[in-house]
């Protein structure tokens, strides 16, 4: 149940973190507008946003591509990340913190999941 | 002694030595009560702001009180050329007045941003002497005596890049037909020596009682001769000449040129002197063909204001190979100095020196050293043997370039510090050279650019922000240049044409668009003008890459200047990531800032209006900064 909580807030963050880049690609005020920043995490946003709707519905995929989506997007929460912290976009910085909450309980809560099941 | 009487008279003996140490402060001069009436505030260019509504301790309350977006903008598509908006807006006659880099004026309210009026000359918007349309904005003059029911007693005035100066009337946007032809005067009239471009008008006029002083800007780099660089005095009613100055000697024009005046001028009102930051010579890489002494280029010169006489004259640099422009208006305030009041100029300059002058006589209060300069190696060429120097106040920028940056080095493989070792460098005042070239700090972008520095007359501090840049001279044999004409790509090459050689000016970047010298790209300091000493140094702005704000301790090429208020803050653009700030002024730290569109790359303008003060930022961005370009003029007040 908590891996599946897990992986619906990295969705919920990624989605809104896609909307906050969107936002900040045409707010002209923002000062990131019309940058190659902003596009690079339009595009890291939605990639991770698919990548956790993927997991999110995709209950029966195999698990070499489930640890290779979670891989994925490991990557794509942190580099996104960081470069929220160098576009001084906070706010979707704090969204990426929280999808890394809901990676690490997809991870580990999947992983305990998997523990007691091979114990049973 | 009753204590009642004690305190009486401890507390009279208090207030007599309050009213004494007052009397020993030398009166603001110059300052702007509650307007914003010239470029540079006022005519001593003191950028100072009499008003005192906002405050370091409530500063970080200011909001957005209005913008105005005026639509005057191009990117450089649809066949007009990128703006470059770099206007100081001007707050007189109970309204904001400013020009587009399309050369229109619009009349606003100073409360609400409402536009009362437009003025729209139909300038052809063509790069025809600048690479941008560019504007610094519009000049005001008002009668002595206005007569009543008249039009045109209040004049707003805007030059074009097509050489022609426009007066409108100041409350009704309409042109003023007693001036020149039915309201322009087209100062092409006067361009008869070398007239290879027009003399641009880029710069509003300086107003002074009934005169315009009209300096203007050329083509860079072009050729070895230009129009030689006259100022026109005109009538500020009809537009008549009344004199002219030229720094050059007539016996000179056949090999050079330019030497002209393209930056604002500064008045002293009280001893009726115009100051003009004198611009360097054509052409600007390679001296050979003017060898003769030419005193007045790259020079501090004063004139008389009613006659055009020069007063006093002082060159910067001598023979000028590294178009280092005086370029701003010297600031002029009475500082306090040894037990006496000593009437003062304060020249910024490209080259870093902050030079500090009497402004009666031109002569140094603080010292100005002749030190040997580096050979030229070019044939036929002969750099002047010494150089000016000023050590006090300490200059802008350090004596030697800043060496490799090794982040930019590791990242290019050792790119940086490989060319590095190739370039000719010897110390500030290297030469152009052939081969490699010669590697220049500073360099043709300062050091201090045209915004020039403000100064708080109250407290003698004097206020600069810089640049820290690093370009690559190199000089091309005429059969290299010609080479070039089968090359597709000659971005950064200039002909020079007329003389041996042509020219290559680039920044020193490695292959991924990276400075290969070390940070801070742009510093502010503040120096206390009565004993010449740094306040405080910091670097300024940030640079911002794609979008990616770069650490604040590099800082940020700048371009535009600060003004300061009455209670000590600071206000400036500048920078490269479109942001606008709020200093200190006693210890330089930020005490506010806010996003605008663009980099604000002018002078920003103080003004209060039925009780509420105002700060208005020129939002107009520069492509020098960044492709990132504006059309707002915001302004900002406390709720």
């Amino acid at each position: 149940m908590q891996a599946r909580y897990g992986r619906w807030l990295m969705a919920l963050a990624a989605a809104a973190g896609l909307v906050v880049s969107l936002v900040a690609y045409f707010n002209r005020g923002g000062g990131i507008a019309h940058t190659g920043g902003a596009a690079l995490v339009i595009a890291s946003t939605a990639i991770l946003l698919v990548a956790a709707l993927v997991l999110a519905l995709a209950l029966a995929a195999p698990a070499w591509l489930r640890g290779l989506l979670l891989a994925g997007c490991l990557l794509d929460l942190l580099g996104t990340g960081l470069a929220a912290f160098f576009l001084h976009a906070w706010l979707l910085l704090a969204l990426m913190i929280i999808g890394l909450v809901g990676w690490l309980l997809a991870m580990f809560a999947d992983r305990a999941a998997a523990t007691r099941e091979a114990r049973a | 002694m009753r204590p009642r009487i004690a305190f009486a008279i401890a507390g009279l003996a208090a207030g007599l030595a309050a009213l004494a140490a007052l009397a020993q402060q030398p009166a603001p001069a110059a300052a702007s009560f509650g307007g914003w009436s010239t470029f540079n505030g006022d005519l001593m260019a003191q950028k100072y702001a009499a008003d005192a509504q906002i405050t370091p301790a409530n500063v970080g309350d200011l909001r957005k009180a209005w913008e105005v977006h005026t639509g005057d903008i191009s990117h450089g598509a649809g066949g007009v050329p990128a703006t470059d908006w770099s206007a100081t807006p001007l707050f007189v006659n109970d309204t904001v007045y400013i020009s587009t880099p399309f050369y229109r004026i619009f009349a606003i309210a100073p409360d609400t941003g409402r536009v009362k009026w437009i003025f729209d000359p139909h300038a052809p918007l063509k790069a025809l002497t600048q690479p941008e349309m560019k504007t610094r904005g519009v000049a005001y003059w008002q009668a002595a005596n206005p007569v009543a029911g008249q039009p045109c007693q209040k004049r707003v005035y805007v030059g074009t890049m097509d050489g022609k100066l426009y007066a409108v009337d100041a409350d009704t946007g309409r042109a003023c037909a007693d001036f020149g032809r039915g309201g322009v005067v087209d100062v092409n009239q006067w361009n008869a020596v070398n007239p290879v471009w027009p003399l641009s008008l880029l710069q509003p006029p300086t107003v002074y009682k009934d005169s315009l002083f009209v300096g203007w800007a050329g083509k860079d780099w072009a050729s070895k001769t230009a129009p030689p660089g006259w100022v026109f005095a005109l009538d500020a009613r009809t537009g008549q000449l009344k004199w002219t100055f030229n720094p050059l000697p007539a016996n000179a024009w056949r090999q050079t040129g330019t030497s002209n005046v393209w930056a604002s001028m500064s008045v002293d009102p009280k001893n009726g002197l115009l100051y003009l930051p004198v611009s360097s010579p054509s052409p600007n890489f390679y001296g050979g063909e003017r060898k003769q002494a030419l005193p007045y280029t790259t020079s501090i010169t004063a004139l008389n204001a009613d006659t055009g006489q020069v007063v006093w004259a002082r060159q910067l640099v001598h023979h000028d190979l590294w178009d280092y422009d005086i370029n701003s208006a010297p600031t002029l305030v009475d500082i306090r100095k040894d037990g006496r009041t000593v009437p003062a100029l304060v020249q910024s300059t490209k080259m870093g020196f902050i030079f500090v002058l009497d402004r009666l006589t031109g002569e140094p209060i603080y010292p100005i050293v002749e030190r040997p300069a580096p050979a030229s190696n070019v044939p036929g060429e002969q750099a002047s043997p010494t150089q000016p120097y000023a050590d006090l106040p300490a200059p802008v920028i350090s004596e030697r370039w800043p060496g490799v940056s090794t982040l930019a080095d590791l990242v290019s493989f050792g790119e940086c510090s490989r060319r590095a070792k190739q370039l000719r460098y010897l110390g500030k005042f290297t030469p152009p050279s052939l081969g490699a070239g010669s590697l220049e700090y500073p360099a043709t972008v300062g050091g201090v650019e045209w915004g020039g520095g403000a100064v708080d007359p109250t407290s003698g501090t004097y206020v600069v922000n810089n640049s820290s840049v690093v370009m690559i001279y190199q000089l091309l044999t005429r059969q290299q240049y010609a080479a070039l004409n089968r090359s597709e790509d000659r971005t950064n090459y200039y002909a020079q044409s007329g003389t041996p050689y042509g020219m290559h000016l680039t920044n020193f970047l490695n292959w991924l668009g990276m400075p290969c010298w070390k940070p801070p790209f742009g510093s502010i300091t503040a120096y206390d003008l009565k004993t010449g000493r740094t306040v405080w140094r910091e670097p300024f702005g940030v640079v911002q890459k794609w979008g990616f704000y770069m650490p604040r301790s590099w800082g940020s090429v700048t371009i535009g200047g600060p003004v300061i208020t009455r209670t000590g803050v600071i206000f400036i653009g500048a920078s490269m990531d479109s942001k606008v700030r709020a200093l200190d002024e006693r210890t330089g730290r930020l005490l506010w800032s806010a996003q605008v569109d663009a980099p604000a790359v002018a002078l920003p303008a103080v003004y209060t209006y039925r009780g509420r003060q105002y700060v208005l930022f020129t939002a107009g961005g520069n492509s020098i900064l960044t492709p990132r370009l504006g059309d707002q003029l915001v302004a900002f007040a406390l709720p």
